[in-house]
């Protein structure tokens, strides 16, 4: 707790210290959290069997700058336990406002991939502990770029456009091995529909992406060494189609695209929340990612939310990458060759069915105001993976989140 | 005993009754000429409209948290409650969308603003009201 203040601290020094152009406002959000599984052998969202405090808490400030003429600077500065409270910017950036319908936003920001991404450490801004993290899986959320946010009203509905242009390069944590990712040329469209009390929203993204991880590396290196040793036997075709597995697997300068639909129904007692996604970055050996979740809230009174949500996940490996290539090969190619071989497509069927998943949960929830900035909220998770039940699990978790 | 239950009681009817009667204005300059509907002010109050139909930049005012007019305010015109209405701005504020009104410590504090201020609106006990502002909307 002491590391996330004293990293923090002299950023804000620095702010309140500099010679203040504008008015400079503070706003900050906390979330402390712990859980734990129903059994010594499960494990779920970075949770086991003994209560951790690290899993999803998180502090968070913002300054902001008020410059006149519609000019902002801001800067929300995040330390979350699970990354050892390493403070890290999730927005910087230059705001302007062209007038009341149009404002651009340069500099650091979030990419919208979901409904709540851009508040996703926000925890009092909804209803969860966090959003389900079947649906919010992908592991980055802020670019670095220029997006332009466009408002409008049609009689009593009001519409939301923005459009970001960035590039995200940054390490994230694949299977447990730090591996570098770069999504270049990246381009976010979304969209959201207000009503009153009725809301839609859909997004697309879409990026060149580089993502080195060293395992799926090390498999695409021992494919073009022995395309090589079936090339120099003389087996030109098959050589030829063992290159291109190599391509399959690896994702270097990949298409990768990401979308999204949602829908939030906010009527008097009643919350309903629907979202739906897919990754597609089929020409690697992540394949299709679909989820979607449903979520109803009841408001029992002004401080009091029980709720209930539903989410499936069906993730499928890449399919095709190894048709090219005969599983046994026997007589007319290179005896010694062909035994490796056998093992590598054996290795590389791993790697692609690593990828899929079939999985859904159900969480009870229930979330208390129990002060006018705060908010306790327990939590039960049943997780079923439809494919492996050794991976099934129970969770409880503990939340209060507050803003200040 | 029972005469201090009963004065008690009725102290306390006394208050509900005023809390749950009083009248609250929504007051701007009296040079305003705007005319603004219930739902017109809760678009303001919510950041969503930025200025007077007459074309000024319009600045709301909040009463402090915790303030019985503003918790009024916010469920007969914003039609939400203020965990509700906090959770609303914390969405804003952390998307660099917008910030909330600024907020005075009482009715007074308002109409001071208000009286100084063309752009400014805000809502206070009609009790308040001073012929300095002009009431466009009660409730």
């Amino acid at each position: 707790m002491a590391k996330p203040i004293c990293r923090v601290l002299p950023y804000a020094l620095l702010v309140v210290c500099m010679p203040s152009f504008g008015e400079i406002r503070f706003n900050g959000f906390a979330t402390f959290a712990t859980g734990l599984t129903g059994g010594s052998d499960e494990s779920l969202y970075g949770y086991d069997d003994s209560l951790s405090f690290k899993e999803n808490s998180i502090f968070g400030l913002q300054v902001s700058s008020d410059l006149g003429d519609g000019l902002d600077a801001t800067v929300q500065i995040k330390a979350e336990g699970s990354d050892d409270w390493d403070t890290v910017f999730e927005w910087a950036y230059i705001g302007y406002e062209l007038n009341e319908n149009v404002k651009f936003i340069m500099g650091r920001q979030r990419q919208a991939f979901y409904l709540y991404s851009q508040i996703v450490d926000v925890g009092y801004a909804y209803h969860w502990i966090t959003p389900p993290r079947g649906v919010y899986s992908l592991p980055f959320d802020s670019t670095d770029g220029v997006s332009v946010l466009i408002s409008n009203s049609f009689g009593a509905v009001e519409s939301s456009f923005q459009l970001l242009v960035g590039r995200t390069q940054t390490e994230i944590s694949f299977g447990g091995q730090a591996s570098e990712l770069d999504a270049k040329n990246g381009i976010t469209v979304n969209w959201t529909l207000n009503y009153d009390w009725f809301s839609f929203r859909i997004g697309h993204t879409e990026s060149k992406l580089d993502l080195a991880i060293a395992d799926i590396d090390d498999l695409a290196a021992a494919w073009t060494t022995a395309a090589a040793g079936y090339r120099l036997a003389g087996f030109n075709d098959i050589a030829g189609r063992m290159e291109s597995v190599t391509g399959g697997i690896q994702i270097q300068e990949d298409d990768a695209s990401f979308s999204g639909v949602g829908i939030t129904i906010d009527y008097e007692k009643f919350l309903f929340v629907a979202e739906a996604t897919r990754l597609d970055l089929s020409d690697s050996f992540i394949g299709t990612n679909d989820s979607a979740f449903a979520s109803f809230g009841y408001r029992i009174n002004d401080t009091v939310m029980v709720h209930f949500t539903h989410g499936i996940d069906e993730d499928k490996g890449a399919s095709g990458v190894l048709d090219g290539i005969p599983l046994d090969l026997t007589g007319g190619t290179v005896p010694q060759l062909d035994e490796p071989l056998n093992q590598l497509i054996l290795g590389t069927q791993a790697v692609l069915s690593s990828g899929n998943e079939e999985s859904d949960y159900n969480t009870f929830g229930v979330r208390w105001d129990f002060h006018s900035a705060a908010a306790l909220k327990i939590e039960y998770t049943q997780f079923s993976n439809d494919l492996n039940r050794t991976r099934d699990a129970d969770l409880l978790q503990f939340a209060v989140s507050t803003v200040f | 005993m029972k005469i201090y239950m009963i004065r008690f009681c009725s102290a306390l009817m006394l208050l509900f009754s005023v809390n749950l009667f009083a009248d609250v204005s929504v007051i701007v300059h009296p040079s305003n000429g705007s005319a603004l509907a219930s739902k017109d002010i809760a678009k303001i109050f919510l950041g969503k409209k930025k200025s007077f139909p007459s074309g000024g930049k319009v600045a709301p005012l909040n009463l402090k948290e915790g303030n019985s007019v503003r918790e009024q305010f916010n469920k007969t015109v914003l039609g939400k409650s203020d965990n509700q209405i906090k959770s609303y701005w914390s969405k804003l504020i952390f998307t660099g969308k917008g910030a909330p009104p600024q907020e005075a410590d009482s009715d007074a504090e308002i109409v001071g603003l208000v009286k100084a201020n063309p752009n400014m609106i805000g809502y206070i006990d009609s009790s308040s009201v001073t012929p300095d502002v002009k009431v466009i909307f009660s409730f």
